[in-house]
């Protein structure tokens, strides 16, 4: 083997040591981190998974505890997760059910249609009160800034999950993955 | 040598796993049950796989089967803050090394010198893979990251598993040797010599930059794009040119004869006139990717894998045209809308992706007229027409004919809001006449002219196609799309040379910003980069400006 075979295997692996595998070979095993945070949100029509026009603000200005989560329809790893921590609160509430409002909003706006995201809601067996938004880039792009969870690439978001008890002016923001049990615990202590 | 090597695989992974002795035909059916658990989450008898991830999150296996987070060819993937590992046959039942660890040895190994590195974890055996599965915790005793679900597999479910993924991308794809990747591309006898050489002089630039890449990869005039062909840099790049000549009932059996002759890795681009779905066929039959090919009339599918388009051609502007009509009946316009079809590809493209959209919404009423060859429509079927049906809105997607056909309508003729393709009129749509042009929304699938003159990397496209200006159907700048975005590809690959790992790392890249359409975007399944069209009107000028009526992707 000639040496600038062997020169450009080494930058090779130098760059990838850099790049994907300085990611630790798996997700971090530390509990979800949890803050408190005051947000000032957009006036944005975005459409949900009926096609219909909603209002984000007048969807959050509600008497139900509100959960808000950034996934996206073709999504392979969190979002699923993400999702199924939706599913497995929503089976878990039962009758309270009713009193709260889950929000997915999509990261992937070209993509996520009305039909796209009514079909990952079938998916995954969603109840009522399961909403997926999509809406214009720009729409969506704020949406996200405003609350502190701007993605540019899809394919690099994290897991968040941002939780609004009734009428509150502040958010619970939690970062990372809870378990169904601690999602169940932080919903309630919104006053369910 | 290397079929003997699969073969004994074969039959150590039959006769290891405990209570399955197959006959071909079994195996077969043994390998589409394990594919249907690894990629739809179906256990055998038709039941979902249940796991749970982060300790008591339930999870259903339709929702997450093992293919989403490793991917259909099990090379794995990383998003976020989740990496899943490699899990292909090759990688399972071989230690895992830190990939630097891993060129080290293989560089050690080709000059006779073993300097082994330590292992992340020792090659699974059925067993210790049995219990990770089940339990979460690997042969080094290291416990899996939470979002990985535990399985509770029966035996024999597992057993099926297992054989599957000692199967799964475990032989190079055709194509490849340890000095060559071959590649295809495709053209057909409708296309004209102009057309043809501005694709296939794009391509040739990647097979002299790749041979140049070896001699000359430190100068600076080449292109970044093309410094990502280090990665496949000592395999020599060929692009075969498969013609296909005379009526597409044909083409099959002539791609067949081509790839017998001798197998490719992928197709790379081609060109057609006519409606792409001969070759996409071929292509899903052979389970061969084919990017980004130069076609206005792809095939529209939900469910099919091995064609990436660049966008949905005619059918992407008649389903914007039904977005921006339904959106405006939604806001208080008129809801009775006339479709009239010239029976053509390109016509019933427009037709069936605005009919799709349009009964998505709901809403107003739709007739659609079909013109059939010798039917012509001037100016007073069209008069008669619109008379006939009292349209709000008409969408006529036929070619220029509408041009002449509005220069002469009668002067008491009420025109209604009317819709053309600007792709399927061609040049000659700026030459309506002025009065008409308020009442004209005509569908335009390519960034506009002032955007485009002012996009960034638009120059760096046209310095390496060689071209002063862009060509009029855009050939040499999407071929070139379709190179930036291969060989990002072929970079993220690394060295594994399989055609669904190929496709699985291109649904992972980033975002792109590429000459002609606009934010090309990706993602597992996801087959038209390109989501959106715009929807403009002309001004008054004598050479009429665009003017947008809409933003790119419309719901």
């Amino acid at each position: 083997m000639n040496s600038s075979i062997v020169r450009t295997v080494l930058i090779f692996v130098i760059a990838s040591c850099l790049v994907s595998h300085s990611v630790t070979a798996l997700a971090s095993q530390k509990p979800y981190q949890r803050t408190v945070e005051k947000y000032s949100l957009p006036d944005v029509t975005l459409i949900n998974q009926d096609g219909k026009r909603v209002s984000l603000k007048s969807m959050l200005q509600s008497d139900k505890t509100i959960i808000v989560d950034f996934i996206f329809g073709t999504c392979t790893t969190i979002c699923p997760v993400l999702s199924a921590g939706y599913v497995n609160l929503q089976n878990r509430l039962g009758e309270e059910n009713s009193k709260v409002n889950l929000i997915s909003i999509s990261i992937d706006p070209e993509n996520d249609t009305p039909r796209v995201m009514k079909d990952y809601l079938k998916r995954f067996q969603a109840k009522p009160g399961w909403d997926f938004l999509t809406g214009s880039r720009k729409d969506i792009d704020a949406v996200m800034r405003a609350f502190n969870a701007y993605i540019p690439n899809k394919m690099s978001h994290y897991a968040l999950t941002l939780i609004h008890p009734p009428k509150a002016d502040k958010w619970i923001r939690i970062y990372g993955i809870m378990s169904s049990s601690e999602f169940v615990d932080e919903t309630k202590k919104t006053g369910l | 040598m290397t079929g003997r090597i699969l073969l004994i695989i074969m039959c150590l992974a039959t006769s290891l796993i405990g209570g399955i002795h197959a006959s071909a035909a079994d195996s077969l059916d043994l390998h589409r049950l394990g594919e249907r658990m690894y990629r739809d989450g179906l256990l055998p008898d038709g039941t979902p796989l249940r796991g749970y991830v982060r300790g008591d999150v339930e999870i259903d296996g339709t929702a997450f089967s093992c293919s989403n987070c490793h991917t259909r060819s099990g090379l794995g993937s990383v998003e976020g803050q989740v990496t899943s590992p490699q899990v292909n046959g090759t990688s399972l039942f071989k230690p895992r090394y830190l990939f630097k660890d891993q060129v080290k040895n293989s560089i050690s190994k080709s000059r006779g010198v073993t300097r082994p590195a330590q292992a992340l974890r020792p090659a699974y055996t059925e067993e210790t893979l049995a219990a990770v599965l089940r339990g979460g915790i690997d042969p080094t005793g290291r416990e899996l990251a939470p979002v990985m679900p535990r399985y509770g597999l029966s035996d024999k479910d597992m057993g099926i598993l297992v054989r599957y993924l000692q199967n799964l991308s475990a032989v190079f794809s055709p194509g490849v040797t340890d000095t060559s990747l071959t590649f295809a591309t495709i053209v057909t006898d409708d296309v004209s010599p102009e057309d043809r050489q501005a694709m296939l002089a794009s391509l040739e630039t990647l097979v002299t930059i790749n041979q140049q890449t070896k001699t000359q990869k430190k100068l600076p005039q080449f292109a970044k794009m093309f410094r990502m062909l280090d990665t496949a840099y000592f395999r020599d790049i060929s692009v075969r040119i498969w013609e296909l000549k005379g009526e597409p009932s044909t083409w099959a059996a002539q791609l067949d004869a081509y790839y017998q002759k001798e197998p490719v890795f992928a197709i790379l681009g081609g060109i057609s006139n006519k409606p792409w779905k001969p070759i996409h066929e071929f292509c899903e039959t052979n389970k061969i990717p084919c990017l980004f090919p130069i076609t206005d009339l792809p095939e529209v599918s939900g469910a099919s894998w091995y064609t990436l388009y660049s966008s949905k051609g005619f059918y992407q502007e008649g389903e914007t045209a039904g977005r921006f009509l339904s959106n405006s009946i939604r806001d208080g316009a008129g809801g009775k809308v006339l479709q009239i079809v010239r029976h053509t590809p390109q016509g019933n493209a427009l037709s069936s992706g605005f009919t799709a959209s349009w009964n998505e919404s709901g809403l107003g009423q739709l007739h659609t007229v079909t013109l059939d060859q010798g039917q012509n429509l001037d100016s007073s079927t069209l008069h008669n027409l619109l008379l006939q049906y009292a349209p709000d809105s008409v969408l006529i997607w036929t070619d220029d004919e509408i041009i002449s056909a509005l220069a002469k309508m009668p002067p008491e003729a009420i025109l209604p809001q009317m819709f053309i393709s600007s792709r399927y009129v061609g040049k000659s749509v700026t030459s309506i006449p002025g009065p008409l042009r308020d009442r004209l929304f005509i569908t335009y699938p390519f960034r506009l002219p002032e955007d485009e003159k002012t996009f960034k990397g638009y120059k760096e496209f046209l310095t390496l196609g060689k071209l002063k200006q862009p060509d009029e159907k855009r050939i040499a700048t999407r071929t070139f799309s379709m190179i930036h975005v291969f060989l990002q590809g072929l970079k993220e690959l690394r060295q594994d040379f399989y055609r669904d790992g190929l496709l699985d790392v291109l649904a992972m890249l980033p975002d792109q910003y590429l000459p002609d359409f606009e934010r090309y975007s990706f993602g597992p399944g996801q087959r038209n980069a390109s989501k959106g069209c715009y929807i403009v009107q002309l001004d008054r000028g004598q050479s009429p400006q665009l003017i947008k009526r809409s933003e790119w992707v419309l719901f």
